[in-house]
């Protein structure tokens, strides 16, 4: 039963965190908490796995990005509009182009959150992934790189890269940067 | 003038980046800000950065708060033994069958029987059709024996999907356990337990993926029931699925599958029929 409660202690901890990170895959909500349950059930099961080499925190994030990856692995073939679909796919927003944009025009926050919406719609998994870790989670990049198994600099050029595919997609909506 | 798209290459504007990670030191900081003020684009793409930053941290949902509730009831229902009654499922049928006995007055052990006399019954008038289901997936044709309906273990963990009547795993051990409610006997006309097996040779880890599952690798793990050989049986509502195994993490079609679609993307999904 002392387990039991102490894990119930990591979910209430790691619940919003996990829970953001796969609602950003995922544009139904339900789906969203499903697959963040299947999440904790997973950790709960390999408790034992977990070898103390990295955070909690990391270990929980690195099973939330396989869960969401096997996920849109498996429903690939069936289109499932349940998923933010990612570059190349069906479904996946294209960006406006320059020319069809204002050139130079004024950086408003509502436009440039609909850009941005699109723009992480437009980005790879791996790209979505590192800059929501980054980002949105404040992941330093020991952490990233222990979450997705690389290293340390490998990390770095990822979110580097991932920074500026989004900073181009912003710039096909039209902006001047 | 040169501004700060010149400088990208690669991975970008290395400065831009170090800036935004807190990694340059003070003098380089101060240059890089002195950077900005001589380079528009350069201070208009941090901002957007700056934004996207503000932009994640307005839009981000939190858990909603049945969230803990549904992990610990999935993890306690999962590690309940599959041969006993569920607390949950015990009142259920306890309640139910006072409901049946304070109707006609007779008592339990009455309709008891008369709930295993119904179960014979619907067996017997749906189990014509089952080879027919079983033969259109192509799947082993030994499945439904008497044999192995009452000795196969069953798989746990695998849920009747949306849409379909509820029907758990757990609730139709009960009735392999001889304590069958009435309630629960009824349900068998509506489920079929089907088995999967595949060949796979020095396989170390074989997971059947599916419609039924969600597509989660690996919820539905087989065993390695003789050398080289795998199976799995579930029981599922009556419904059309399609599925995959997952072979030591490649996905493989089900080559006894007679009936299979494109998935799209080079490969078939296989077809079950119940």
């Amino acid at each position: 039963m002392g387990d039991a409660r102490a894990f119930d202690h990591l979910v209430e901890l790691y619940q919003d965190r996990i829970f953001a990170l796969v609602r950003r895959q995922v544009s139904d909500f339900e789906l969203a908490e499903e697959l963040t349950q299947d999440v904790f059930v997973k950790a709960f099961r390999g408790l034992d796995r977990f070898r103390g080499e990295s955070r909690l925190g990391t270990w929980l994030f690195r099973i939330a990005i396989n869960q969401v990856r096997d996920y849109r692995r498996g429903k690939r073939a069936h289109a499932d509009a349940r998923l933010i679909p990612l570059e190349g796919e069906p479904g996946c927003a294209p960006p406006t182009t320059a020319t069809s944009a204002a050139p130079d025009r004024e950086l408003s926050e509502k436009e440039l959150a609909d850009t941005f919406s699109r723009a992480l719609s437009s980005l790879t998994a791996d790209q979505r992934t590192v800059l929501l870790l980054r980002h949105q989670e404040g992941l330093e990049y020991d952490e990233l790189a222990s979450t997705l198994g690389i290293s340390r600099t490998n990390a770095k050029v990822r979110v580097h890269r991932a920074r500026e595919r989004l900073l181009a997609l912003v710039r096909a909506d039209g902006y001047d940067l | 003038m040169s501004d700060h798209r010149d400088r990208t290459r690669g991975e970008g504007d290395a400065e831009l980046h170090a800036y935004l990670d807190d990694e340059l030191g003070d003098g380089a900081n101060a240059d890089f800000e002195a950077r900005m003020r001589q380079d528009p684009r350069l201070a208009r793409t941090v901002g957007v950065l700056g934004s996207f930053d503000r932009w994640l941290e307005e839009t981000r949902e939190t858990a909603p708060g049945s969230l803990r509730d549904r992990v610990q009831s999935q993890l306690s229902s999962s590690s309940v033994d599959m041969n006993r009654t569920r607390p949950h499922d015990a009142a259920t049928s306890r309640s139910t069958t006072r409901r049946w006995t304070d109707l006609v007055r007779l008592p339990v052990w009455a309709w008891a029987g008369a709930g295993a006399m119904a179960a014979a019954i619907l067996f017997l008038v749906f189990q014509p059709q089952l080879p027919r289901h079983e033969g259109a997936a192509g799947v082993d044709a030994d499945v439904l024996t008497t044999d192995a309906i009452t000795t196969d273990a069953i798989v746990p963990g695998v849920a009747a999907p949306s849409g379909f009547a509820e029907a758990t795993l757990a609730d139709h051990a009960d009735g392999a356990s001889g304590a069958t409610p009435p309630d629960v006997a009824l349900s068998l006309g509506d489920t079929i337990r089907h088995r999967f097996t595949i060949e796979a040779q020095d396989a170390s880890r074989v997971c059947l993926v599916g419609s039924f599952n969600r597509w989660t690798v690996c919820k539905t793990p087989l065993e390695e029931v003789r050398t080289g050989v795998w199976a799995a049986t579930l029981e599922l509502p009556r419904g059309r699925y399609e599925y995959m195994f997952v072979v030591d993490d490649h996905w493989v079609t089900d080559p006894n599958s007679g009936v299979r679609v494109d998935d799209g993307f080079g490969n078939e999904n296989a077809v079950l029929l119940l």
